[in-house]
């Protein structure tokens, strides 16, 4: 209901305000004998409840408090979300997979943009390309041939199984300087995961035995794990920690100013047995991992990036939204001290004030619903 | 060369240990499930114990409407199991009934979001249908449950007895519970937060501060749920037509706002 496709936050919001009003007023026609009871129990209600959206505006991230107050409607959500799509998929997702009445406005501009890029999904074959789910008069005409022209189901089949042609070779890269770096880095992660599987295979319940194989795996491929153990020397005491099958109840903090050769067994076994929680809390292995990634900081300079598949990765980070953390991991990352720099104080610095005085505005707002409320709570009453 | 590859190569090393970790893990889902089961089950038993109490109170036209929101609730929750499961075998949507008439459907739901089964042949996703299915869940039986025993509580304390007040506090936990997991895995979900940044992510992605979110969500939508029907009953016990009233009043503004917001254009 608080999504604009719904009826908008500010809907929401204050049917939820009205929910607390509603019992007074209909307390006002009761004349049973626990009218006075009643009234006690509402009263205790209702503080109780003011109390636990306070505390629930203080725990969410407040860079999402508008959309509890939003007035946006469905075709204007649409169109923003088109609008200011950072990939094509996000600009499909929202140009088709919503009503078509909703982009009406924007109609032009989508089949202009379907017109340019069509011929290079089609190369590509993304997953999230169907061109079933494309309205005919956007296709061009060619392909709205190729489909079957005035026949053509919009159904959820591809164009390539539709025409009958075989998967198409996507287009020769002539620059061989890329081709042969990208073929190192493929050639480079597959060894990790050969190293992975053969660590995973030798896990047991116990991080004894699990750092006992981790050294000796270690050992075995010194060359290729120079990189990580030169960067994070006690990185096999966390990963026998995190290889352990455990039930995780709670994350524990580590101070994210430690430099990885400070941390100690405690800080250790903390991002290790963390794993666990992280697991049992997220529902993809890659969402975990980057919620454990996120936790703790330091991290973020091992699983840094070449630049290209880190722009790539950041679209599926689940938890982009968490910025001071992100902005934690990127200082991290371009620093080899864990030292903050001046600028990126200030900046720290400046956002928390951003965000207290967001806070201070919204809860003014709240404060000031709350008033007018009560007015009118008292009008009614009167 | 070697250092600038490493973050690639780490996240690959790292992105497998974890996905066998998931996979292997027994513990992934246990608390979810134990809870949605746990819930569930107390939920039911106490929906029944208070059917038999009012029976044997005499209160023989409430207990029969509150067995009607039971029947009404397993009956629309079928319908979606077929709708769902349209392109399966018989074998496979009796399966799947059984499970809805065995009250095992709020766990099998959350078993299988948590686990992230994708099944292409299923007419939308688990998340979905487990949202669906709780949807029918409050609308035919939580919510009308929880006024309906207010209002009988408040009009019969001495007959409905003490165990109905828990019980209607067991039903607004339940579906507080209910509509904060819908919320909740709206918010989390990872297709939702990668296509709609902007709406998707209020719920932190510190640890704490998540499970401290679900819990407060939770709390204010029983809360919520609880206000509103000692609110109808109060409406009920006083005058009926105002009931009728005010509930259509409100139906009356949502569907005006939507109007006004041109979504049935």
């Amino acid at each position: 209901m608080r999504h604009p496709y719904g009826t908008g936050g500010m809907s929401f919001s204050i049917s939820l305000v009205w929910a607390q009003i509603f019992p007074f007023v209909a307390l006002q026609f009761y004349d049973g004998a626990h009218s006075e009871t009643l009234k006690l129990i509402l009263y205790i209600s209702f503080v109780i409840w003011a109390v636990l959206n306070l505390a629930f505006v203080c725990t969410i991230d407040l860079n999402y408090i508008h959309t509890f107050f939003c007035t946006e409607t469905a075709a204007q959500y649409t169109i923003l979300l088109f609008k200011n799509a950072t990939d094509d998929m996000m600009r499909f997702d929202a140009a088709f997979s919503t009503r078509k009445s909703f982009t009406k406005a924007i109609h032009g501009e989508i089949k202009e943009w379907v017109r340019l890029n069509i011929d290079r999904w089609r190369l590509e074959e993304q997953d999230w390309f169907k061109v079933a789910l494309i309205y005919d008069e956007f296709l061009p005409i060619e392909v709205y041939e190729a489909e079957g022209g005035a026949r053509r189901r919009r159904s959820s089949m591809s164009l390539r199984e539709v025409i009958g042609l075989a998967a198409a070779p996507a287009e020769e890269n002539n620059n061989t300087q890329l081709v042969t770096s990208n073929t190192q880095i493929n050639q480079n992660k597959e060894e990790w995961k050969r190293v992975a599987e053969e660590l995973y295979a030798t896990r047991s319940s116990n991080h004894k035995s699990n750092f006992i194989h981790i050294n000796r795996i270690f050992d075995e491929n010194p060359v290729m794990l120079a990189g990580l153990t030169s960067r994070c020397p006690k990185f096999n005491v966390i990963l026998s920690f995190c290889l352990e099958d455990r039930f995780g109840l709670s994350v524990k903090k580590v101070d994210w100013t430690k430099r990885f050769e400070d941390w100690d067994e405690e800080d250790l076994k903390r991002v290790g047995c963390s794993v666990a929680t992280f697991l049992r809390k997220r529902k993809t292995g890659d969402a975990a991992m980057d919620a454990w990634r996120l936790e703790y900081a330091q991290l973020g300079t091992l699983f840094r990036e070449v630049e290209g598949e880190r722009a790539k990765r950041a679209s599926l980070d689940e938890d982009s939204s968490d910025e001071s953390r992100e902005m934690a991991t990127d200082i991290m990352a371009t620093s080899t001290t864990t030292k903050l720099t001046h600028p990126f104080r200030f900046a720290r610095s400046f956002r928390s004030l951003v965000s207290l005085a967001r806070f201070a505005r919204s809860f003014r707002s709240l404060v000031s619903l709350a008033r007018s409320f009560r007015s009118l709570a008292l009008l009614v009453l009167h | 060369m070697r250092l600038a590859s490493l973050g690639a190569g780490f996240e690959s090393f790292m992105l497998l240990l974890f996905n066998n970790l998931l996979r292997d893990s027994i513990y992934g889902m246990v608390m979810r499930v134990s809870i949605g089961a746990f819930l569930s089950l107390v939920d039911a038993g106490t929906d029944i114990s208070v059917l038999i109490s009012y029976y044997s109170a005499g209160l023989t036209t409430q207990a029969n409407i509150l067995l009607a929101m039971i029947s009404a609730n397993m009956a629309v929750q079928i319908l979606i199991v077929l709708a769902v499961y349209a392109k399966k075998s018989w074998q496979r949507k009796l399966y799947e009934v059984m499970i809805t008439l065995t009250f095992l459907r709020p766990p099998v739901d959350a078993y299988r979001v948590s686990t992230n089964q994708i099944d292409d042949e299923n007419a939308v996703g688990v998340l979905e249908e487990m949202m669906f299915n709780k949807g029918a869940e409050l609308a035919c039986e939580s919510i009308p449950g929880c006024i309906l025993q207010c209002w009988v509580f408040l009009e019969n304390s001495e007959l409905a007895g003490k165990f109905a007040a828990l019980s209607i506090l067991i039903s607004a936990l339940t579906t507080g519970y209910s509509s904060a997991m819908i919320s909740f895995d709206m918010d989390v979900d990872l297709p939702h937060r990668k296509m709609q940044p902007k709406f998707y992510g209020y719920v932190p992605d510190d640890h704490s501060a998540r499970g401290r979110t679900f819990m407060l969500m939770t709390a204010i939508s029983a809360i919520h749920n609880l206000s509103l029907s000692v609110g109808c009953s109060l409406f009920a016990l006083s005058d009926m037509d105002l009931l009728l009233t005010f509930v259509g009043g409100e139906i009356a503004v949502f569907l005006a706002v939507k109007m006004l917001r041109g979504d049935f254009m």
